[in-house]
């Protein structure tokens, strides 16, 4: 009996992953799983790798229609952490228009200035809102879940 | 014996379900508009129907997408343009909610031609071409294309297709709008 409860809980899983994979295609990889700091680090810092030929809106733009690349984060409350520094962003031109889009593009390192950091591991979960285009072709904004252990000596 | 019934159920239910989501592609030679009823931000329903006997240029549209934004005062200028052609446009956006779109499209653009709310994305599916981008949902496929759509309802151009490079002038549906109009 218990066998075939697992046969069905394995089945019920696979049939809402086959339905729902085509819409969870990522232009993204968090590449930051485990980050040590020392005692004197001021920042912890975050890198991503955008998929090639593809760009995300950056985190502030002048077209107030686009959707922003925004990061929440959980810290746990032993740590003080300030509000992130993204990179320098980038200057794209359409193709056959005059409008200039800022974006992300590549790999790109968001950094979190630290100012109390307590020795310990920590696990850390996170969460990217972005939304992808490349060259000729927009995506649905997507959601990223990330997580990394974070190793204070 | 009750959980070997319930794993079976979920093959016989589930397998047929798992391409749910990714509707009927239109095949690329001959294909036609699909049927579709969409209200658009007035709340007035308009169908495929509405559009026979005229030349008809759709967009599919979000708020968000740069590509549409930047193309959007282009629409509208060629419906100023062709209006007295029987040249009809429409932009079908995906997926959005009407106070959205009106705000962020309509109220930002002034179009005077219809803005329909395709709010589950399964009409902007059927337009997806079979094979095309397999890996994406199929409405995600169609979004940003344009389709150029003749009297008989057959689509003429589609910009998923036959363009590789933005086009935010919409120079080469003009072309082959012009193009097909002269056929006429």
């Amino acid at each position: 009996m218990r066998s075939w409860r697992r046969i069905s809980l394995c089945c019920l899983a696979l049939f809402l992953l086959s339905s729902n994979t085509v819409q969870e295609k990522h232009w993204l990889t968090f590449l930051s799983q485990e980050i040590n700091l020392n005692a004197n680090a001021e920042f912890i810092e975050l890198v991503f790798q955008i998929d090639p030929d593809m760009h995300i809106q950056a985190n502030k733009l002048t077209d107030p229609n686009l959707i922003p690349t925004k990061i929440s984060i959980d810290w746990p409350a032993k740590l003080e952490v300030s509000p992130p520094q993204y990179p320098n962003q980038k200057i794209m031109r359409l193709k056959g228009s005059e409008k200039e889009l800022q974006v992300f593009s590549g790999k790109f390192t968001v950094k979190y200035p630290i100012s109390h950091r307590p020795a310990g591991v920590y696990t850390i979960r996170g969460k990217m809102h972005y939304q992808a285009c490349n060259e000729y072709k927009c995506f649905f904004p997507r959601t990223l879940n990330f997580r990394f252990l974070l190793n204070i000596d | 014996m009750n959980y070997r019934c319930f794993v079976i159920w979920i093959f016989i239910i589930g397998f047929p379900l798992i391409g749910f989501g990714q509707s009927e592609a239109v095949d690329e030679e001959g294909m036609s508009l699909p049927e579709f009823s969409l209200v658009d931000l007035e709340g007035n329903t308009f169908t495929d129907e509405d559009f026979r006997g005229s030349y008809l240029v759709l967009h599919i549209a979000t708020t968000w997408c740069p590509f549409c934004n930047a193309e959007a005062p282009y629409l509208q200028e060629l419906a100023e343009d062709y209006q007295d052609r029987n040249v009809k446009v429409l932009i079908i956006d995906v997926k959005e909610p009407q106070g959205l779109v009106k705000e962020k499209l309509q109220d930002r653009f002034n179009f005077t031609f219809p803005v329909l709310l395709d709010e589950d994305g399964k009409v902007a599916a059927s337009f997806a071409p079979k094979d095309a981008l397999p890996d994406l949902a199929r409405d995600e496929v169609m979004l940003a294309s344009n389709m150029l759509i003749d009297k008989e309802g057959k689509i003429r151009f589609m910009s998923l297709l036959d363009s590789k490079n933005f086009d935010a002038k919409l120079v080469a549906l003009k072309a082959k709008l012009d193009e097909v109009l002269e056929e006429d």
